[in-house]
């Protein structure tokens, strides 16, 4: 049987197996948690009874640290260089020597109950786009529960904008399906079903010539997003086999938010650009393109879990015996920061939306279960990606705690006797140092940072002092990986591995300042 | 442009693992005070010590064994000293202009770091006086002005020339050198009288309260038992702090360490793992009273006859003594503020360190 016809293709938690699989499966939701709290509880523990281990280990992971900070910093300052490359290449001119034309594009875009001008941001950078607009179907997916006046306004859209693509249908996804979760995955399911019948069938559209393009409402795509795609979808080997991540570019709203909601965005985003350039690593996240007809074996986006963007990764990951991929094309689309209309909700807002992002660890144990049950992936991949993804949210969760607080806990609690040593002495001494120096990739990131800022509004006052902010807002980045990083990540872990399963998408509100 | 090489990336991610495994063990064996030494035409990895110097003067000069060690800069107080010969002793010395010298001759042991503490107090220490009239321009003044009334009322010592002193910051500080013997304005001030009209408040008529104090059992703190005190009020001058107690006996400072269950602090060692409970502070003439330094709990304010000092507790090499103020007849006390105030003949000097 293949795997995707098994009965648990689309768990998404333990409690939806039975007898020995839901064992395996929940001892696997509970691995990323204890790993975590081993990890931070260990350290403190270990300060005190053996306050020199830990000094020991400090050391050595600030080094670690360090040079991993470099590593990434060297992987990130490529892909920026890659990105502007990208930005800049007549992707057009690149696909006349190919047979591109079939290529049609199927842009969903899921819709609750943002403003007209958030959506109209987004089709219009539709129609911008260098691509044959004919190829271009977008389907505009609401939610039955957002109400009338959602749908009033999708009807309004739809008179606007439906002459000027190869098709734009109005999906409806309906309200109250048992076995759904309020989120995205279903209501994009739903859209992507509807657009097969009533876009693709009614057509005759190959399946094999579509390109999904899975957007949030405020995914405003580049003029050259659909040729650079297309371009990688044509020469990609085992393009059917394939998803294509563009860089999520957070920053519609750059000048607009506050400078913690700035860091955290484009933190976010500088994430994205390191594991471009580590595409083994790569795993779909926010935006992102899939073949429709992988999309379609699979079932498209599973209806019963929140992390639906990378799950889809998995999914087909295991459905195709280990013989998927995901490829990045570095060239961004850009999305919004998180902005409220208080400082405060918009800092609840980060908190809740990276909560969210890091309840991905939810991935973990399908992933895991899927590898011990498919026999046929090979033991390389396995390893390969079970290291790389719990090494991921382990160090998420635990290191920049580690270093920025718990490195100072063996001089703390270490105990007179510890105190006294020229470790205890040169532990803050060597921390500080090395953390110093490690920081200092921060001016790296500030530089870039500038690169990606969209124009200032011309409007705004006080011009040299916002860049001036806009630069020392990277000295936030200690408290923001910890707020906005680390603690997210531990709540989400610990969620898990309490088996208090999210049950609810949390839409990120998009607000724009008129 | 295509993405990252594997080879690229493998060489980044092994040029920076080979950086990882050299200077790992360079950290950790520096971090534990090793470094390498020539001994007889051999570089030999040896086991070193440390001094820690605390201090609480910015930019100050730090000399090892007389060599010039380094300067703490603007904003750096706190000195490590690493790589110091162990078992030995090692003579810091630390200097700032306009501020005394702090000497100290410490041992220094394998693996370990020795503490200290420099006092540098200034060598020209100012003082704002107090007064206790103030005449009409409002200068601070010994003598009394002809419009007031000699009070005879008034116990002696609180009167100057036999007048009442009608500045009320330096009533103040009557009070303040007043010990046990209450608040000397707040019942007598109805006798002064008061032309100059200052806005001291008053109390109709002499207190004459007598109180009953009900019978009650005080109880002893248990560190006293343990050092053969039956009554602690006997004591002379006596100071709690920071789990420790001193007090004054036959004018030495007897100071004790009454925690048991904690290490005491590095003074009390003379060696490592070799600490004693009791320190005892003698001087070549009677200590007359102590008290401790503000912002310190290492360093005495003594009197004697012949002035106010400051005297470091720590006696692991000759003791730090400074000066505060040269002077006989002097008495001194702490006020709320933190403050030292010095009282010579009829004028308090509040000292600014």
């Amino acid at each position: 049987m293949d795997y995707k016809e098994r009965p648990y293709f689309h768990v998404a938690h333990a409690r939806d197996l039975k007898g020995k699989d839901k064992i395996i499966y929940r001892t696997l939701e509970i691995i990323p948690g204890f790993l975590a709290w081993s990890t931070l509880l260990g350290v403190i523990v270990l300060s005190f009874i053996k306050p020199v281990w830990v000094a020991i280990f400090i050391i050595i992971f600030d080094l670690f640290w360090l040079l991993k900070t470099a590593h990434l910093s060297f992987h990130h300052y490529y892909n920026w260089r890659r990105m502007k490359h990208n930005i800049r290449v007549d992707w057009k001119e690149k696909l006349q020597n190919l047979k591109y034309e079939n290529v049609h594009h199927l842009v969903l875009l899921p819709f609750y109950n943002e403003s007209e001008e958030v959506i109209v941001n987004t089709i219009d950078a539709l129609i911008s786009s260098d691509y044959d607009k004919s190829k271009i179907l977008v389907v505009l997916a609401t939610e039955e529960r957002a109400g009338e006046d959602a749908q009033i306004l999708a009807k309004k859209l739809k008179e606007k904008y439906s002459e000027q693509f190869g098709a734009f249908i109005i999906t409806t996804h309906p309200a109250g399906i048992e076995g759904e979760i309020m989120g995205k995955g279903p209501n994009i399911t739903y859209a992507a079903e509807r657009a097969r019948r009533e876009i693709l069938n009614v057509k005759e559209i190959d399946y094999e010539d579509v390109l999904v393009s899975a957007f949030d409402i405020d995914t405003v795509v580049w003029p050259k997003y659909f040729s650079c795609l297309t371009w990688y979808f044509m020469t990609t080997e085992d393009a059917q086999k394939t998803s294509f991540q563009p860089v999520p570019l957070y920053n519609n709203n750059l000048w607009q938010t506050h400078a913690i909601s700035r860091v955290a965005a484009l933190t976010s985003t500088f994430w994205q650009m390191i594991q471009q350039e580590r595409p083994e690593k790569l795993v779909t996240f926010s935006s992102h393109a899939i073949p429709f007809k992988a999309l379609y074996e699979v079932g498209y986006w599973q209806k019963n879990m929140v992390s639906d963007d990378s799950r889809i990764f998995w999914n087909l990951f295991l459905a195709n015996d280990g013989n998927y991929k995901a490829v990045p094309i570095s060239y961004p689309v850009s999305m919004d920061a998180n902005l409220a209309p208080t400082v405060f909700k918009t800092f609840g807002n980060i908190f809740r939306q990276h909560t969210r992002w890091m309840w991905g660890v939810e991935n973990l144990p399908y992933m895991f279960f899927g590898f011990i049950k498919n026999k046929k992936i090979a033991l390389k991949k396995k390893v390969s990606h079970g290291i790389v993804q719990i090494e991921g949210f382990w160090s998420l969760a635990t290191n920049p705690i580690m270093i920025m607080i718990l490195g100072w806990l063996p001089i703390i609690i270490g105990g007179e006797a510890f105190r006294q040593t020229i470790l205890s002495y040169n532990l803050p001494i060597i921390t500080r140092t090395l953390m110093t120096v490690a920081m200092s990739g921060l001016i790296l990131s500030a530089i870039i940072a500038t690169t990606l800022v969209p124009k200032m509004p011309v409007e705004y006052k006080k011009r040299k002092r916002r860049w001036v902010v806009m630069v020392l807002q990277w000295a936030l980045v200690p408290f923001t990986i910890i707020i906005f990083g680390s603690l997210p990540g531990l709540l989400s872990q610990t969620r898990l591995m309490l088996g208090r399963y999210v049950g609810k998408f949390w839409v990120t509100p998009k607000h724009r300042k008129s | 442009m295509k993405p990252l090489s594997k080879k690229t990336r493998l060489g980044s991610g092994i040029f920076l693992g080979v950086i990882f495994v050299i200077l790992a063990p360079i950290l950790l064996a520096n971090s534990f005070g090793y470094h390498f030494e020539k001994l007889e035409d051999i570089f030999t990895l040896i086991k070193t010590g440390g001094i820690y110097v605390a201090s609480d003067v910015s930019g100050i000069e730090i000399y090892v064994d007389g060599e010039y060690f380094k300067d703490g800069g603007l904003f750096i107080r706190n000195t490590l000293v690493q790589d110091l010969d162990p078992d030995e002793t090692h003579v810091i010395v630390a200097q700032k202009e306009g501020r005394n010298d702090w000497r100290k001759e410490l041992p220094v042991y394998e693996s370990l770091v020795t503490e200290a503490r420099v006092l540098m107090l200034p060598v020209e220490i100012e003082t704002i006086e107090t007064y206790p009239f103030i005449d009409e321009l409002g200068v601070g003044t010994t003598t009394a002005t002809s419009t007031l009334k000699k009070n005879t009322l008034l116990d002696e010592k609180v009167l100057i020339n036999g007048y009442a002193p009608t500045n009320v910051s330096y009533r103040n500080l009557v009070n303040l050198f007043d010990d046990g013997e209450g608040d000397v304005y707040s019942t007598t001030t109805s006798l002064i009288v008061d032309e100059l009209q200052t806005n001291i408040s008053t109390v109709n008529g002499i207190a004459t309260t007598s109180t009953s104090t009900p019978t009650t059992t005080k109880e002893i703190p248990e560190y006293f038992i343990d050092l053969g005190i039956e009554n602690p009020d006997d004591l002379d001058n006596l100071v709690v702090f920071n789990d420790q107690i001193a007090w004054l006996e036959n004018g030495d400072v007897i100071l004790n360490w009454i925690n048991k269950d904690e290490k005491p602090v590095y003074y009390y060692c003379l060696a490592f793992e070799r600490c004693r409970s009791q320190i005892i502070l003698d001087w070549e003439s009677d200590i007359i009273r102590f008290d401790l330094l503000p912002g310190r709990s290492d360093v005495f304010v003594v009197l004697t006859n012949d002035g106010v000092y400051a005297v470091e507790v720590d006696d692991r090499s000759q003791r730090n003594i400074q000066v505060i103020y040269s002077g006989e007849n002097l008495d001194f006390r702490i006020n709320s503020d933190n403050r030292i105030i010095v009282k010579d003949e009829a004028i308090f000097h509040e000292i600014m360190l």
